[in-house]
Formats: structure tokens, C-alpha cells, sequence
């Protein structure tokens, strides 16, 4: 971004405040070992098991259902939830950077075939898939997750590449290269793809919102990870059965919280990011 | 481009919908009282099948023991054996020919209940050849294989023979299994020339003698019952208090407890089963509801593979018990609803006794591994089922508690859960090293529960109930005397013996028992929960 672009984002107040949630998030996972009193995978030590207390100075946020620090399983959640979103959406790049941009700048059959393939995929909803997808490796893991989560966030993305290849493929600099005998792969690789990175960036942003809330989803239709891992989906699905009593709030509102709020940020965050980016909504 | 609508905008407008959506769900469903004297029973799930010899799933009890009935039943309310379709029954000296007579019934299509009528609905389970043997009947197979023969000696005189003194039959006579079934329903459509079985479905549309007749069903939805005018319980049942029988019984699924509770409270349900135990309390506040409870019949235990490696050493299953807090699992996984169980009898059963209890002590743990070789602790899995069971409302959490438990000593337990029906065939074929699962009683009597789930001859793999593979002979020989034996005190006394042995040993670690829990509309009167299972609604009234 050039400094003409920074300020274009610096005005636009819900994207910095899209920001700021994302640093939280960030900070917040990475130094969930710190930060956290407990280790959020066992009972809180101590003669007694503490079972859905209320808040205390000892345990800000309370203690859950099986006596486990409700404050550090949310932080080390904002940990699992950073991880997992970023390696699908990453993995999810790895596969649909290259058959977008193959899709794009080939055109013909072998575009209509990708595209058609695609348009059938998007058919489902991406929740669906997942499921599917969780249910059929029959594994309960992060890496589980992450493969569902991918697969399901790779169809939007191959649309999105493929239309920013043919954007850029009809500028004059592109049709120049041709001209001059450069290989067509070659052009797609150091000119076109390149001139994609800033819508890519834009979707890898919104796509990371996204697969945030669908891990947590698998994992609140218990398909996620094993049981006792800090994951914000588990978090949710654990405390709703105790939905219908007030004074249990701690055990439902901070991961729910937590994951509105940091979805939230991503998509405020991408939207301002888009707008920055995009020529064609310049201040 | 247009400018798209901010994605999160799109996902609380998303979230709005929803909501409504499920709000509009609620609030619908005016069709569900027919009328008046409709009562609506909402449960979890759906029954499998009505036909009594095949089934095993508690949802289709619930339905069958009010359409059909057995020779021997239960006084209502209780587990005490009572008069059922014979008036009065009489075993010889050595115990091994019994003797019933019937009482003057008619099924509900208008057929008379005679001798020859059960020895239909026995000899249909015993014998695979007969026509109405539709499908394997677990329960004949496991507890009616002493029956040598089923004879008619009279037009309502049945005589049953034993290869072996069966001490607990008389009780077995009770079970839902052994229902009377209406001979002449399953003859009506004739038998099938291509496999040799009757056409009727009587799975699908029973014919018994019970309080209600069969009146339709919609899978995944309701069963309705109607009140049957014939039935010979009436006059006895009359006398029970205000109100009118229902005349008719809706059996609806709700699937979610929550659900369930909200569609008492509204009145769309009378009565409801599978309360959550956090839920108890609001029902108890609520004026327009009555909370019913029983003394459970069922228990939760952690399973130790006693063939594997290190759970074939007593002193690492008695390390373990020493480690396991049942009183934590209590207030952690049951929300502190139940009582702990301290051997594998439930303590509302006849026989329990406390064979005495190791309270959580690290260093006797540590000690006793110690000794078995293991000063570092080990390594195991627990195989745990992913839906909640009527004596195990949360099972990851149990699995929780006690690799929590157990880490105090070094024991380092992974949890692995899988669908209910996996988790049963890993342990039935002994695929596993430890594993939760529980029993609900099928008969008011300890032999349902230790033998079925300690004895030798019940740990065959394939088709184990007895998933510790606990084959201690002396436990045997104990159990086996006590099934032989009439005379009930000394049978309690062989019961006790056995379960200070099994104490001893620590094949499995009996957890929880939990209470059955009901919640009514006001409007249901004399409404008593079964204890041994079943959803006996005969003598019901509504105001």
C-alpha cells in the first residue's frame, strides 16, 4: 500500500476499528501463554474441583463445566481459531490461486470445466460440505478442521482469482507482453498474477473471517477437535446447555463474544482493505 | 461493480432470520391437541419397531408395554411383581416346570387371549422356522434359553419347562419381550409363499391386549394410540381417582431436551421425559407443573479391559479406583443430579449391598503401581460415545473427569469418542482398553445386573455385555448358585458375596446412578413412572 492508499484507510473509521479487534485477536493468541493463569486443558489445581463458579479475581471469567479456567481457555481458543483460519485459508490459496489463474487466462474448455465445477460447489452451502467433509475423514483433529474449512473456502476463491485474471489480462501492458514473445506462462506469473495480489489479499482477509466461523461451527456440531482443546466452537456448544440458566452467562457469552467480535473485525477489516484498494471507489 | 453489502452485515441479518424462523417453530403447532382428552407423551426419539420379541431400544418399550401385555406384571408404580394376563402362577419343588394361568381377556381385535395365544408369542422367539420369527430376538437369545418347551395344558393353562432351575423367571415373565401378541393378527394376511413368514407387519401395526390399541404411526413423528374399551384393567384401575382416561395417546418426538421442556410449559406436551438435570429446577418453579422422580434402576461404569495390558493386573484396576472421584464426575458431569454408585447393583434394586468404597487417595494409587511394575503410569484410550445415554447425560465429560483424575498418578488417558453403535461393536469385540457405557434394568432382579455384566458366560467376544471380560470363576460359580436358588435370602446372600468379590477385584468402577425424571402438566393425574422401564399409562387420568 502506498501512502496515498494508507490515508484512504486511516479515514475510514469501522476498518480501523475492524483493525484494532484484529490486533487484540492477534496479541491475545499470541501470547495466550503468557497471559493465561491456567493451562486450559486441565483442571484448575487445587483440593477441590471448581465447577461452574462465578467470576473471581482468581478466575476472571469463572470456571467451566469440568472445572477448567473459562479466561484461559479463551485465550488460548483465540490461538486454536488463528491457527486453524489461517492454515485453511492458506492451503485453500495453495489450491485456488493456480486453478483460478489457469481458469482465467486459458479460457476455453478447460475454463468452463473449473468454472462449472465451481458453480456446482457453491450450489451447497459451505457449512454442508464441511460436514461432510469432517464426517467422512471420521478424525477428530484441528487437522480435520482445517481440511474441511479449506475445501469449502477454495470454490468462492477460484471465482474471485479467475475474475481478476481476466481484469488484468485485458490491459494494454498485458496484450504488450504478448506482443513482444514473452511466454504466456510467464506473463501470468511475473505481470498478471502480481496485478491480483490486492483483490487476492482483500478475499484471503474476508475468506479468514469465514473460516473462523465455519471451525467454529464443525466444532459446535462436534466434528471439531478432541474434547478437552481450548477451541471457542466447543466453548459455545458446552455452555449453551446452560442457556435457559442467567447467572451461567460466562460459560456462553465470551465465546460467543469472542467469535462475533473477531469475525467482525476481519470483515470490517477486508471491507476497508477493498476500499482502499479498489481504483474505482478512489476518494 | 456495485458495493456489496458488508458481509457482516449479511451475517447478522442471517442470524435475524434464523431466529425468527425458530421463533415462528415455536410458536406454530396448534394442531397438536386434538382434543381435550388427548394426552400428548413428547420423548427424544422415535421407536424402532412394536414388535416386542425383536426390539431393544427403551423408545420402543415405552409404546409396547401399553398396547401389549405379559403374563406376569407389575404393581403399578413399583418393581413388585403383580398379576399381569395370568391371574396366578405356581413352579414345581425342583423349579423347573412353571404353571400359569389367564385371566378372561380379549386382544384388541376382538380375539380371546388364551393359552394357545402364548404359546404363539413364545414359541414364535424360540424358533427361527416359525412364521412369525421376522428377525433375530435378543432378548429370547440372552435370557430364555433355559426354556425347554411352551405347552397350552388347558384353554387358559400354560405350562412352561426349564432345562435348568432359572430362579429369576418368574421376574423375567415380566419383561416387555415376553408380551402376549394377537396370533390371529399376524395370521390375517397369510404367509408369504417366498420366504415363509406372515405378511403382517406387526412391527409396524401391533395388535396386544394393553390399555390402548394401535392406531397409527408416522415415522420420525408420532405414534397414536386410542384407548381400547375392552380391556380388562379398566374396572381394577377405576378406582384410581378424578379425572377421565385419556382417549387417546399422542407419543411424539421432541428431540431436544429444551424443546421438550418448552413444549410442556406451553402446553403443547403433557408429559415429557429426558430432562436436562439443570433444567429441573425451572420445571419445579413452574406452578403449572408437577415433577416427578424414581429411584433409578440403571448405572454408568468405566470398563477396564481386563484381557489387556496393564488392566489384566487387579492392582492397577484397584490404583485407578483409587484415583477416580465418582463424587467430581457427579457435580461435573451429571450437574450433580444422581447419586454415586458404589457396586454395580443400583441401590433401588433388590440385593444391593456396600461392599464398601476406596475413597481418592494418590499415594495408595501410586503405591499399588508401583508394585505392578509402574511407577510411571501408563498410557491408555477411552472409548467414549458421542450422544447422551438415560444413566449418562454428558459421556465427554465423564471421559474428562477421569483423565483428569487420573493424571495425578501419571496415568495419561486419551479420549476417544465415536458414535454410539462403533463404541458398542470396539467393545463388544474387545477393541478397547477402557470404555463408558451403562445398564438400565430389563427386570426387577441383581442377576440383570451382575450376571449380565460380570459373568464369564456374558464376556464372549462378538457379542459381550460383559465389556471388563471379567471372568473370575469364583464370581461365576457365586452367580450361577444364586440363579439355581428359590429360597430369596439366601439368594441375596450369594448376591452380596459376589459383589464384595467384584469389589475386590475391580473389574469396572460402577459411577452413577441416576434418578428417572418426569415433568407433567397439572392436568395428568395418577401418573407413576415405571420403574423397571416402559411407560405404562393404563391407569392415567386426566382432568
Amino acid at each position: 500500500m502506498n501512502g496515498r492508499r494508507t490515508r484512504a484507510f486511516l479515514r475510514n473509521r469501522t476498518a480501523v476499528a475492524g483493525a484494532c479487534v484484529l490486533a487484540l485477536f492477534v496479541a491475545a493468541a499470541l501470547l495466550a501463554g503468557v497471559l493465561a493463569p491456567f493451562d486450559p486443558e486441565s483442571r484448575v489445581p487445587g483440593d477441590d474441583v471448581l465447577v461452574r463458579t462465578q467470576p473471581s479475581a482468581a478466575h476472571l471469567l469463572g470456571t467451566d463445566e469440568n472445572g477448567f479456567d473459562v479466561f484461559s481457555r479463551l485465550l488460548h481458543g483465540a490461538r486454536t481459531s488463528l491457527l486453524t483460519a489461517t492454515a485453511s485459508i492458506l492451503l485453500a490459496l495453495a489450491v485456488a490461486v493456480p486453478l483460478g489463474a489457469f481458469a482465467g487466462w486459458r479460457g476455453g474448455l478447460a475454463e468452463s470445466a473449473v468454472m462449472r465445477a465451481t458453480d456446482v460447489s457453491l450450489a451447497f452451502p459451505s457449512i454442508f460440505l464441511a460436514v461432510v467433509i469432517a464426517a467422512i475423514r471420521n478424525d477428530r483433529s484441528l487437522a480435520t478442521v482445517v481440511y474441511a474449512v479449506a475445501a469449502v473456502s477454495v470454490p468462492p476463491l477460484v471465482r474471485q482469482v479467475r475474475a481478476a485474471v481476466l481484469q488484468v489480462k485485458a490491459q494494454d501492458y498485458v496484450t504488450a507482453a504478448v506482443a513482444l514473445g514473452i511466454p504466456p506462462w510467464r506473463i501470468l506469473v511475473t505481470t498478471v498474477l502480481p496485478n491480483c495480489m490486492a483483490p487476492i489479499l482483500v478475499l484471503a482477509t474476508l475468506g479468514t473471517g469465514t473460516a473462523i466461523l465455519d471451525a467454529a461451527g464443525l466444532s459446535f456440531l462436534g466434528l471439531g477437535p478432541p474434547p478437552t482443546a481450548p477451541e471457542w466452537g466447543v466453548m459455545l456448544t458446552n455452555g449453551s446447555r446452560y442457556a435457559l440458566d442467567p447467572s451461567l452467562w460466562f460459560l456462553l457469552v465470551p465465546p460467543g463474544a469472542a467469535i462475533a467480535l473477531t469475525v467482525l473485525g476481519f470483515n470490517l477489516f477486508g471491507d476497508g482493505l477493498r476500499d482502499a484498494l479498489d481504483p474505482r471507489t478512489r476518494v | 461493480m456495485p458495493r456489496r453489502i458488508p458481509r457482516s452485515v449479511a451475517a447478522v441479518a442471517a442470524v435475524v432470520a434464523t431466529v425468527a424462523v425458530l421463533g415462528a417453530a415455536c410458536g406454530g403447532g396448534s394442531g397438536d391437541r386434538d382434543a381435550e382428552t388427548t394426552l400428548v407423551f413428547a420423548r427424544g426419539a422415535d421407536s424402532e419397531s412394536l414388535d416386542p420379541a425383536i426390539v431393544t431400544d427403551g423408545e420402543s418399550v415405552k409404546v409396547i408395554t401399553n398396547v401389549m401385555e405379559t403374563l406376569v406384571g407389575f404393581r403399578y408404580g413399583t418393581a413388585e411383581l403383580a398379576p399381569g394376563l395370568a391371574t396366578s402362577w405356581s413352579a414345581s419343588a425342583d423349579g423347573l416346570v412353571w404353571t400359569f394361568d389367564l385371566r378372561d381377556a380379549k386382544f384388541h381385535d376382538g380375539t380371546t387371549v388364551d393359552a394357545e395365544a402364548v404359546v404363539f408369542s413364545f414359541e414364535r422367539q424360540k424358533d427361527p422356522a416359525h412364521p412369525a420369527h421376522t428377525a433375530e430376538c435378543p432378548y429370547w437369545q440372552d435370557s430364555f434359553g433355559v426354556v425347554e418347551s411352551v405347552k397350552a395344558v388347558g384353554p387358559k393353562r400354560v405350562e412352561i419347562r426349564l432345562t435348568s432351575a432359572f430362579a429369576p423367571f418368574e421376574a423375567s415373565m415380566a419383561l416387555f419381550s415376553m408380551s402376549i401378541v394377537s396370533p390371529a393378527a399376524w395370521k390375517s394376511e397369510g404367509i408369504d409363499p417366498a420366504t415363509g413368514k406372515y405378511r403382517y407387519r406387526f412391527g409396524e401395526k401391533p395388535v396386544g391386549s394393553g390399555p390402548y390399541r394401535f392406531v397409527r404411526w408416522t415415522r420420525g413423528d408420532r405414534i397414536v394410540l386410542d384407548r381400547f374399551d375392552g380391556w380388562w384393567g379398566a374396572a381394577d384401575s377405576g378406582a384410581a381417582g378424578p379425572g377421565t382416561p385419556p382417549s387417546r395417546i399422542v407419543w411424539k418426538v421432541v428431540k431436544d431436551n429444551t424443546q421438550r421442556l418448552l413444549a410442556v410449559e406451553s402446553g403443547q406436551a403433557d408429559v415429557i421425559d429426558g430432562v436436562n438435570p439443570q433444567d429441573e429446577a425451572r420445571a419445579r418453579a413452574n406452578p403449572s407443573l408437577v415433577v416427578a422422580t424414581q429411584p433409578g434402576l440403571n448405572i454408568a461404569y468405566f470398563a477396564m479391559n481386563n484381557t489387556r495390558k496393564p488392566f489384566d493386573d487387579p492392582r492397577v484396576r484397584r490404583a485407578v479406583a483409587h484415583l477416580v472421584s465418582k463424587e467430581t464426575i457427579r457435580k461435573a458431569a451429571y450437574d450433580g443430579a444422581g447419586e454415586v454408585a458404589v457396586t454395580p447393583v443400583p441401590r433401588a434394586m433388590p440385593g444391593w449391598i456396600d461392599p464398601g468404597s476406596r475413597p481418592r487417595d494418590v499415594d495408595a494409587a501410586k503405591a499399588l503401581l508401583r508394585e505392578a511394575g509402574l511407577p510411571d503410569g501408563f498410557e491408555f484410550t477411552i472409548l467414549v460415545m458421542d450422544n447422551p445415554r438415560p444413566y449418562m447425560p454428558r459421556p465427554k465429560d465423564v471421559a474428562i473427569q477421569i483423565q483428569q483424575d487420573l493424571a495425578a498418578a501419571g496415568i495419561r488417558a486419551k479420549i476417544d469418542v465415536k458414535q454410539f453403535n462403533r463404541v458398542l461393536d470396539d467393545a463388544k469385540n474387545a477393541r478397547h482398553d477402557a470404555v463408558l457405557l451403562g445398564w438400565s434394568a430389563d427386570y426387577s432382579d441383581p442377576d440383570n445386573f451382575l450376571f449380565v455384566l460380570l459373568d464369564k458366560t456374558t464376556a464372549r467376544v462378538g457379542s459381550a455385555n460383559n465389556v471388563s471380560f471379567y471372568t473370575d470363576e469364583a464370581v461365576h460359580a457365586l452367580l450361577l448358585a444364586a440363579r439355581e436358588t428359590t429360597d430369596r435370602a439366601a439368594r441375596m446372600k450369594l448376591y452380596a458375596e459376589a459383589q464384595k468379590r467384584i469389589h475386590e477385584d475391580a473389574p469396572m468402577l460402577p459411577l452413577v446412578t441416576l434418578p428417572e425424571i418426569r415433568v407433567l402438566s397439572k392436568r395428568v393425574r395418577n401418573y407413576a413412572i415405571h420403574p423397571a422401564g416402559g411407560e405404562f399409562l393404563g391407569p392415567v387420568r386426566l382432568e
